[in-house]
C-alpha cells in the first residue's frame, strides 16, 4: 500500500509538472503514440518522485512509528487461521491506543461503544500480546 | 501556446498584466500570509503542513471550477494552471486556516457541528470581503454561464453577486471538511474501528454535500434529456444527482466495511479509487448519449484528448477524482464525527 501511495503522489507531481510547464501535449503524445511503451519510464519515475516526497516532506504523515505499524497478517500460532480484516483493525487500534497511554480497560470500553463484542476484543487483545 | 493543446476559453486568453493596485494587493496577500503563519505557529503544531493541506483543498476546488470565473491581471508569474493563481490560493488558504485554528483554540470544547457553523460564518464573512476585493480590483470576473445565472442580482454596496453568499459557504464547507479529515492524519488522532457502519447518516451527509455542490457548479454543465419531473433546480436532476450520491455513499460504506483495517490515508485512496472506477464509465455513457453536455467555458478548456475506450475528455477524467476528493473528505470527516463521542472514553 505504501508503494502505491508513493506512486500516486509521484504521479500527481509528475502530472502537474507537465501541466504547469505546458507540456501536457508532450506527455500525452509520448504515451499515446508509443502505445503506452513510455509508461515503462514514467511509472518508475513517478515512484522515485513519490519516494523523494515521502522521505523529504511527508515522512511524518505517511510513515507510522513502530507502535502504529499496521499489524501483519500473521497467525496467532502456526495452527490457527490468519487474522481477518476486522481483527487486524482491532489489533492496530489496540497498539496505537496503548502507545498513546490508554490502558486495556479503557480500550475495551471504547471498542464496546463502537459495537465490538467481548469475544472480538479479547481475541484482539490476545493477538497483540502474542505479537509483542 | 501549443497548437495540439489548444485552449480557446476565457481562462486561457485573458490579460495577465497587473495594475499597480493589484501588485499592492498581492504584496498585501504575501504579508498577510506570512503574518498568519507566524501567528498560527504560536497556537498550532505542524502549521506548514496544515497550511499545505488547506492550500491543496482550495487548489483542487479552484482547478475544476475555474470555468465559472476568470482571474486576470495578477502577473504572468502568478498563475499555476490556466487562470488559477497560486497567489489567490495562498490568500484563501490563510483566510480559511486562521478562523478555523482560532475557533479550535478558543472553542475547542464545543461540539464539532457548532464549531463548524462558527467556521462557516467567520470564513464566509472574510470570504465575501475577499471576493469584494478581487472583483472591485478587476481581478475576478465571471464566465458567461455564471453571469447568466447571476442575471444582474448584485449586492450593490459590495458589487458582488448575491450568489456569493451561497457559493462561498459551500466552497468553504468542502474545503474545511477536506482539511478536517487530513487534520486527523496530521495530528495522528486515534480513530477506533467501528463495527456497524452508520449507513443512513452517511447517506444523508453525502446527499447534503453532493446536492449543495451540484447546485453551485450547475452553470458548468448541462444535464439534458432527463424526465422533466426530475429537475429540481434549473438543470440539476435528482436522478443524476441521486446517482452521484449513491456512488459516493456506496464507495464510503464499502471501503469502511471491507477495508476496515486500512488507515485514514489508505481509506481515502480506497474511496477515490472505488468511486472513480464506478463513475468513469457512467460519465462516458452520459456524454455519449448527450445527457451530459459541458458548457462553452468548460469545453473551451478541453485539449481534445480523451481517455482510451471511453469518450471522457482527459480534463473531466482528472476532474472526477478531484471532485470526489473534496466531497469524500467532507463526507468521511462527518462520518468520523458521528462516531467521535465514542472514540475517546
Amino acid at each position: 500500500m505504501r508503494k502505491l501511495t508513493r506512486f500516486l503522489i509521484g504521479g500527481a507531481v509528475l502530472f502537474f509538472g507537465f501541466l504547469i510547464t505546458d507540456n501536457m501535449e508532450f506527455l500525452m503524445m509520448s504515451i499515446i503514440c508509443t502505445g503506452g511503451i513510455t509508461l515503462v519510464g514514467y511509472v518508475p519515475l513517478a515512484y522515485v518522485i513519490g519516494l523523494a516526497f515521502d522521505e523529504l516532506l511527508f515522512k511524518h504523515i505517511i510513515k507510522t512509528d513502530e507502535a502504529t505499524q499496521p499489524a501483519k497478517i500473521i497467525s496467532i500460532n502456526e495452527s490457527t487461521a490468519p487474522l481477518t480484516n476486522n481483527q487486524v483493525a482491532l489489533v492496530n487500534y489496540i497498539k496505537e491506543a496503548r502507545a498513546n497511554g490508554m490502558g486495556d480497560g479503557q480500550i475495551s470500553g471504547v471498542l464496546k461503544d463502537n459495537g465490538w463484542s467481548e469475544d472480538d476484543i479479547k481475541t484482539a487483545l490476545g493477538c497483540t500480546q502474542t505479537q509483542s | 501556446m501549443n497548437t495540439l493543446f489548444y485552449c480557446n476559453s476565457a481562462a486561457c486568453h485573458f490579460d495577465k498584466t497587473p495594475a499597480a493596485s493589484i501588485i499592492f494587493f498581492e504584496f498585501f496577500i504575501f504579508v498577510g500570509v506570512l503574518l498568519s503563519l507566524y501567528f498560527l505557529s504560536k497556537i498550532e503544531k505542524r502549521i506548514l503542513l496544515k497550511f499545505l493541506t488547506v492550500a491543496v483543498g482550495i487548489f483542487i476546488f479552484e482547478s475544476f471550477t475555474h470555468p465559472l470565473w476568470v482571474n486576470a491581471h495578477l502577473g504572468s508569474w502568478a498563475y499555476m494552471y490556466r487562470d488559477v493563481s497560486w497567489v489567490l490560493t495562498i490568500g484563501w488558504t490563510a483566510l480559511v486556516l486562521v478562523p478555523v485554528s482560532v475557533i479550535d483554540k478558543f472553542y475547542g470544547r464545543l461540539e464539532e457541528w457548532k464549531r463548524f457553523i462558527m467556521y462557516l460564518f467567520s470564513i464566509t464573512f472574510l470570504g465575501v470581503l475577499g471576493e469584494t476585493a478581487v472583483v472591485n480590483l478587476g481581478i475576478r470576473s465571471y464566465a458567461p454561464e455564471t453571469i447568466e445565472l447571476i442575471s444582474g442580482r448584485y449586492i450593490s454596496l459590495l458589487n458582488i453577486p448575491w450568489d456569493a453568499l451561497y457559493y462561498t459557504p459551500v466552497f468553504m464547507a468542502l474545503v474545511v471538511g477536506f482539511y478536517k479529515y487530513w487534520e486527523l492524519v496530521i495530528n495522528k488522532d486515534l480513530v477506533a474501528p467501528v463495527k456497524k457502519v452508520k449507513w443512513l447518516k452517511t447517506l444523508l451527509i453525502t446527499a447534503l454535500g453532493v446536492l449543495l455542490f451540484e447546485i453551485m457548479i450547475e452553470p458548468m454543465v448541462i444535464n439534458a434529456g432527463l424526465p422533466s419531473w426530475s429537475y429540481i433546480y434549473r438543470d440539476v436532476s435528482f436522478l443524476m444527482t441521486g446517482g452521484w450520491i449513491l456512488i459516493i455513499w456506496l464507495a464510503v460504506i464499502l471501503v469502511n466495511k471491507v477495508f476496515i483495517q486500512f488507515n485514514l490515508v489508505e481509506k481515502f485512496l480506497g474511496y477515490i479509487a472505488v468511486a472513480t472506477i464506478i463513475t468513469m464509465p457512467i460519465e462516458s455513457w452520459l456524454i455519449v448519449s448527450g445527457i451530459r453536455q459541458y458548457g462553452p467555458s468548460a469545453t473551451g478548456n478541453f485539449s481534445g484528448y480523451h481517455i482510451p475506450l471511453t469518450n471522457v475528455p482527459v480534463e473531466i477524467a482528472f476532474a472526477i477524482p478531484f471532485y470526489l476528493a473534496l466531497i469524500i473528505a467532507f463526507v468521511s470527516y462527518w462520518v468520523f464525527q458521528f462516531n467521535r463521542k465514542k472514540q475517546i472514553s
